[in-house]
């Protein structure tokens, strides 16, 4: 299988302000995300199955092995965003309760003009510190994004919020309505033995529009985007329960455990125990 | 002149932004302390026997037990200013050479124009955060402080040396006080009493007193006692200099002296003073009992990152 499609990013601690995103394609990283969008219009993502317009004074938190992806983005607009591998992000102990939702796959927004404000001035000094070579000036920004996280004013996403469907005033075509209900069915569905005709016949189109759509749109399969989906769910079982990796497997939807290894190294560069024990908090 | 008691100031982990008054008395305090002014002309400050003249663009970071005094600024300010137990501070095992000079005295001056918009940005949450008296909320308080100490790179020092100290000309200073003033913060070291500070500067006892009083706000001999008592913390904290040797070295007459004093402006004895800051358990100060603790367990909880 060639699999150009659907990558994996690696960021490790990392921040940026990147004008011009480079995500078009749906991906999905290890670690927590938070992001926000300025200015202009409320920026469009797609999370697995729904979507989720994030207004400019929105900030986002969520655990990035969701596959996701921004679906609009006006030209001006600058994503502001910082990544927190998961072992350094649990180390931390924030408040339980979001700590756990997050693992959850739940996203959580914050609407805080303060935060916002200093947001935007720490940026800056962040980027200039971790593009220092001092392991001193490194560990301050670690700090820094600690302080950031455990002020984050949670507020768990609630199920309005998010859509399946684009709004009627939506910027986008009606083409994407038709890619949601693709992304939807499968976010629904990843756990099952799945086929293009399946797909075709519970998004009601034919095989051969769905085949195209794949080929075309994301330049690849469906099986990467249900792949991404199934390491998600494997990701989240293995770090909040104490299931075997062989039950997760198949939990997660996988039908063999080569093809669950061979596609969990390839996302995570790592096998399934060593990433369970990263994650493990002491105490 | 009737005796009044020196009031012992507590600040523990506390941020505050207000008007600055110049009518301010030479104090000490234990805790480190960093401030900065929003005003239209430099503040100035009295540092033990350093005067400085702080710009409008820096921000100050010094040892608290230095006796210190805000003498001019005007009318016209903003002070911002955060003060953390050195028991906190020295626990961070920040990058050196910070905590060395600071414990030695000396003053650190930053000029960063980026982190003058961080710290405005900050401090209306950390006071915010520092009245909330919340045991999480000042957890991470202690994590702000901490990484705006760790920020705290580009400085520049004062006093250059022990020898050269630097004197900020005040305006209105009188020639008298000076003298004695600097007379003072050389020799408290050695045996001093307003009799032999008068004697030395030629003027009569009495009104050396009143002088200094009306200058400072507070007796001289309080103050004599303040610069011995922040040498002796000095030692205990960067030296290996057993009690016996500090009571001299620091200018107690005796060690009932410095246990004394000792007691009286920290709170507690010289030796538990030290095994409490080396041994990582906090002064337990009366006033509070409660805020410590819940500031220790803080910390702890911070250690394990």
């Amino acid at each position: 299988m060639t699999s150009s499609g659907f990558k994996n990013y690696h960021y490790g601690l990392a921040c940026g302000m990147n004008s011009k995103p480079m995500h078009g394609e749906i991906h999905s990283h290890d670690g927590m995300e938070l992001t926000f969008f300025l200015p202009g219009k409320p920026a469009i993502l797609r999370f697995s199955g729904s979507i989720i317009e994030v207004e400019p004074e929105y900030t986002l938190l969520f655990w990035a092995s969701i596959p996701h992806r921004i679906i609009f983005l006006e030209k001006q607009t600058c994503q502001y965003w910082i990544t927190i591998p998961l072992d350094i992000f649990l180390q931390w102990k924030l408040k339980d309760d979001m700590v756990q939702s997050l693992l959850n796959g739940n996203i959580f927004i914050e609407n805080d003009p303060e935060l916002r404000k200093i947001d935007l001035i720490n940026f800056p000094q962040w980027l200039e510190e971790l593009h220092s070579s001092d392991e001193e000036v490194k560990k301050t920004l670690c700090l820094s994004l600690k302080d950031r996280l455990n002020r984050f004013c949670c507020k768990e996403l609630t199920k309005e919020s998010t859509s399946s469907e684009m709004a009627t005033n939506s910027p986008l075509t009606l083409q994407d309505s038709f890619q949601s209900r693709m992304y939807t069915f499968l976010s629904k569905h990843y756990k099952e033995q799945l086929s293009l005709r399946r797909i075709a016949a519970g998004v009601g189109i034919t095989e051969k529009q769905a085949e195209i759509f794949w080929k075309s749109h994301e330049h690849s399969e469906f099986r990467d985007f249900v792949n991404l989906l199934r390491i998600s769910e494997a990701l989240k079982l293995l770090i909040t329960t104490d299931l075997k990796v062989i039950d997760i497997a198949m939990e997660a939807g996988f039908d063999s455990m080569s093809h669950f290894y061979n596609s969990f190294h390839r996302i995570c560069q790592k096998n399934p125990r060593e990433y369970r024990k990263l994650s493990k908090v002491e105490g | 002149m009737e005796k009044k008691e020196t009031i012992r100031i507590f600040f523990g982990v506390y941020c505050n932004i207000k008007k600055a008054y110049p009518y301010d008395i030479l104090h000490r305090h234990d805790e480190i302390e960093m401030t900065f002014f929003l005003t239209d002309e430099p503040v100035i400050i009295r540092f033990g026997g350093t005067v400085l003249k702080i710009r409008p663009n820096e921000t100050v970071l010094f040892w608290g037990a230095i006796p210190h005094q805000l003498v001019r600024i005007s009318p016209r300010n903003k002070q911002y200013w955060l003060t953390i137990p050195p028991s906190i501070f020295l626990r961070w095992e920040l990058p050196q050479p910070l905590s060395t000079h600071l414990l030695n005295g000396k003053i650190l001056i930053e000029q960063n124009e980026s982190m003058r918009k961080i710290d405005i940005a900050y401090f209306p949450l950390w006071k915010r955060d520092a009245a909330s008296g919340e045991k999480p909320i000042l957890s991470n308080l202690l994590l702000s402080f901490e990484i705006r100490f760790r920020r705290f790179r580009d400085f520049s020092i004062q006093p250059k040396s022990d020898k050269e100290k630097r004197h900020e000309k005040i305006k209105g200073d009188n020639e008298s006080f000076l003298k004695m003033y600097d007379y003072i913060t050389r020799n408290f070291k050695s045996h001093l009493t307003t009799s032999s500070i008068a004697r030395h500067i030629g003027l009569n006892p009495n009104y050396v007193s009143t002088l200094f009083r009306s200058a400072c706000g507070i007796r001289i001999t309080e103050f004599i006692q303040m610069l011995r008592i922040y040498e002796a913390q000095r030692l205990l904290l960067s030296t290996q200099l057993d009690v016996e040797q500090i009571v001299t070295t620091a200018g107690f007459g005796s060690r009932a002296m410095l246990y004394a004093s000792f007691h009286h402006f920290c709170g507690t004895s010289p030796k538990q003073y030290r095994n409490n800051l080396r041994w990582e358990e906090l002064v337990e100060t009366p006033k509070d009992k409660k805020c410590e603790r819940l500031l220790r367990e803080s910390m702890y909880d911070q250690l394990r990152f």
